[in-house]
């Protein structure tokens, strides 16, 4: 299980952190 | 500015789905659905590694490629195409990174190794490489026009490997799986509560991809307009030193 725990955590934190970076590059105009 | 507003309560919309579907996914994948009885707990991977796959290869890379040729073909040029492929591929490249981080956990657990030179592992990890070339050749610096109709050329080039990676398993004798849904009699080989939430874990990374294209998307022409007034603004300027030089 603690493969299963590893591989849904690992994915959560790449996505959680892409999306906040999207929002946040949205807000702020674009700007790299 | 009314049609600006109604756009971003749909992406919100989209967003707020893709969460409630995704959340879904992690209690079914994780609590509800049952053990396999070869692979055991390790099976919970299926509810989250194929749908990433299904968005990186054929949602992203798909729609890069199509966007690209849309680009090329003189009669549907327009730089929203440029935009909509550079926005695919970037979100298509996270999710293929994914793809391969969830398979090397689920292989080191199914086969021992974090990784083999499997073809099906070796192409999914070439496409990766080839995907961030195309983000590479978007950063050199040239023309907009230039930059796009190279990125558009390097994206077809670079979806050529989308199909090897699908048929890798039936054209080489690999480590890795046959399809489970999308296989050759499209008969798929996942019952009951376990079907259901690979289906739910689907349709929450399809809806997590189109919103986080859609804000890319925004960002993309909003850098390009930013980059359109600069270079205006900087010819107004060269224009004014220019009449002020000849004026004295």
């Amino acid at each position: 299980m603690s493969y299963v725990i590893a591989g849904y955590l690992c994915s959560a934190v790449v996505l959680a952190s892409y999306a906040i970076n999207l929002i946040l590059r949205h807000r702020r105009g674009g700007s790299r | 500015m009314e049609e600006q507003i109604a756009k971003r309560r749909w992406v919100s919309v989209v967003g707020i789905l893709a969460a409630i579907s995704l959340l879904g996914t992690v209690i079914m994948g994780l609590w509800v659905t049952p053990d396999d009885a070869v692979q055991g707990a390790v099976v919970r991977l299926v509810y989250i590694h194929p749908p990433m796959a299904w968005v990186a290869l054929y949602l992203a890379f798909g729609l890069s490629a199509v966007a690209s040729l849309l680009y090329l073909w003189p009669r549907t040029r327009n730089d929203r195409w440029d935009a909509l492929a550079a926005s695919a591929v970037e979100v298509g490249v996270v999710f293929n990174g994914l793809t391969l981080l969830t398979g090397a956990i689920w292989g080191r657990d199914t086969w021992g190794v974090w990784w083999t030179w499997d073809a099906r592992l070796t192409s999914t990890a070439i496409l990766l490489l080839l995907f961030l070339g195309y983000m590479a050749i978007r950063r050199i610096p040239a023309d907009p026009e230039i930059r796009a109709r190279r990125c558009a050329i390097m994206a077809i080039f670079a979806f050529v490997d989308v199909p090897i990676v699908h048929f890798s398993v039936l054209w080489w004798q690999t480590l890795h799986q046959s399809a489970t849904v999308l296989n050759a009699k499209l008969h798929p080989t996942i019952h009951g509560s376990m079907a259901w939430t690979l289906l739910l874990g689907f349709v929450a990374f399809t809806l997590l991809f189109v919103w986080m294209v859609a804000l890319r998307f925004a960002i993309e022409k909003r850098q390009a307009s930013q980059a359109r007034s600069e270079l205006d603004e900087a010819i107004r300027e060269r224009r004014a030193e220019t009449s002020e030089q000849s004026a004295s």
